[in-house]
């Protein structure tokens, strides 16, 4: 018995199935693909809308909210919203040249992996410099407001308490809590959606590149 | 692209579309996946048609995007059936070893095999000569003999074990 022989099975199976027409054939043009590039572009597609839809939400809050902190800090974040658009479709640029899969396998592999393990890299980078900035941000928004303004400001309740040694401590106990959270759920979350994923690609490169010790040809 | 490009793309994958079947059932056990399975690889093909410049053969071409994209698809969650066998190979007989019953042991040990020894196997079984597998599958016609070789002796090994021969 020679693997060989396989092949006779294989196609007297197969000649029962693929007899699929033209017109059906026609058909399937027009679905929908369901390939990990095309959900990567749809991943993408939704935070463009969502950034989008965040800048709309933020200017109405800078044009419309009595606050002055509140005004500041939506309005620097319109500010960094309009370039990570850009960002987001430079992105989505890189990953149709993924939409051609006539390279060879392992040329097509490397290239998922890296740009699947580059937008995660970046997607977390992301997360931990908005974060940063946000708190930072807020924190000095804060400050500022509670020195100028306190009777009229919307941190009159932390006027007292502001800058006083408990007070500080407690912000550095929230931030560093909120940064480990915020580190595991980031994890947890491009490890639901990617990691498996990307685990099984990696198998595929490294089976690739593998050749057995001993070997004989 | 035209209605021309795409009744010539549909004439060529009605051709060739035992490629995309073979693929399909070495990859995935369920008939409905293998059915998702299809419909992807012809999309694929279809939107990446319009760099195939004809250099290459059209079978060989179809390989590797049918290739890549099996190997790179995520199946849906579903109840899986026992084996890739019990949809469309016979059952064997109880009792005797005949040529056929090889073929199903055979085939029962290729669904074990990783996706890109699978890869390698169904080009093999197509006649594609070492340094065509090596050129779809991106790795040199050395490291696909040894690979062919590795394979061949762990299926005899698993057939051996399940007293087939």
């Amino acid at each position: 018995m020679e693997l060989d022989d396989l092949k006779l099975l294989l196609d007297t199976s197969i000649d029962c199935e693929a007899n699929k027409s033209e017109k059906e054939i026609s058909v399937l043009l027009s679905a929908t693909t369901k390939s990990l590039v095309s959900k990567l572009k749809i991943s993408i597609w939704i935070e463009i809308i969502l950034t989008i839809a965040c800048c709309l939400l933020f200017s109405i809050v800078v044009f419309f909210n009595q606050y002055w902190a509140v005004r500041a800090y939506f309005s620097v974040f319109v500010i960094i919203c309009i370039p990570f658009i850009f960002v987001l479709l430079l992105l989505l640029q890189r990953i149709n040249l993924l939409s051609h899969t006539d390279r060879p396998v392992k040329h097509n592999l490397e290239k998922i992996t890296a740009i699947l393990k580059r937008y995660i890299k970046n997607a977390y980078a992301a997360t931990f410099f908005l974060l940063s900035f946000c708190l930072l941000y807020s924190f000095t928004i804060a400050y500022i407001e509670t020195k100028n303004n306190i009777h009229g400001s919307i941190f009159f309740a932390f006027e007292k308490s502001a800058f006083s040694l408990p007070f500080i401590l407690f912000i550095i106990i929230y931030s560093l809590g909120l940064f480990t959270v915020m580190h595991y759920f980031a994890k947890w979350y491009f490890n639901k959606l990617y990691g498996q994923y990307l685990a099984e690609l990696e198998k595929c490169i490294r089976d690739l590149n593998e050749i057995p010790e001993n070997a004989s040809l | 692209m035209d209605m021309t490009t795409e009744q010539e793309f549909v004439s060529l994958i009605s051709q060739h579309q035992k490629i995309i079947y073979k693929v399909c059932h070495l990859y995935c056990k369920d008939k409905n996946d293998r059915d998702d399975l299809f419909q992807e690889i012809t999309l694929q093909t279809w939107k990446s048609y319009k760099h195939f410049k004809g250099e290459a053969k059209f079978s060989t071409w179809l390989y590797k995007i049918a290739l890549n994209t099996a190997i790179t698809h995520f199946k849906k969650v579903r109840k899986q059936k026992e084996s890739i066998i019990s949809d469309y190979i016979p059952e064997r007989a109880e009792d005797s070893h005949s040529k056929e019953d090889l073929s199903i042991a055979l085939f029962k040990e290729i669904d074990l095999l990783s996706k890109i020894e699978k890869a390698i196997v169904l080009l093999y079984l197509d006649h594609y000569s070492y340094n065509d597998i090596g050129e779809v599958m991106g790795i040199s016609a050395n490291n696909v003999a040894v690979k062919m070789n590795r394979i061949k002796s762990k299926l005899k090994a698993q057939i051996n074990k399940n007293d087939l021969y």
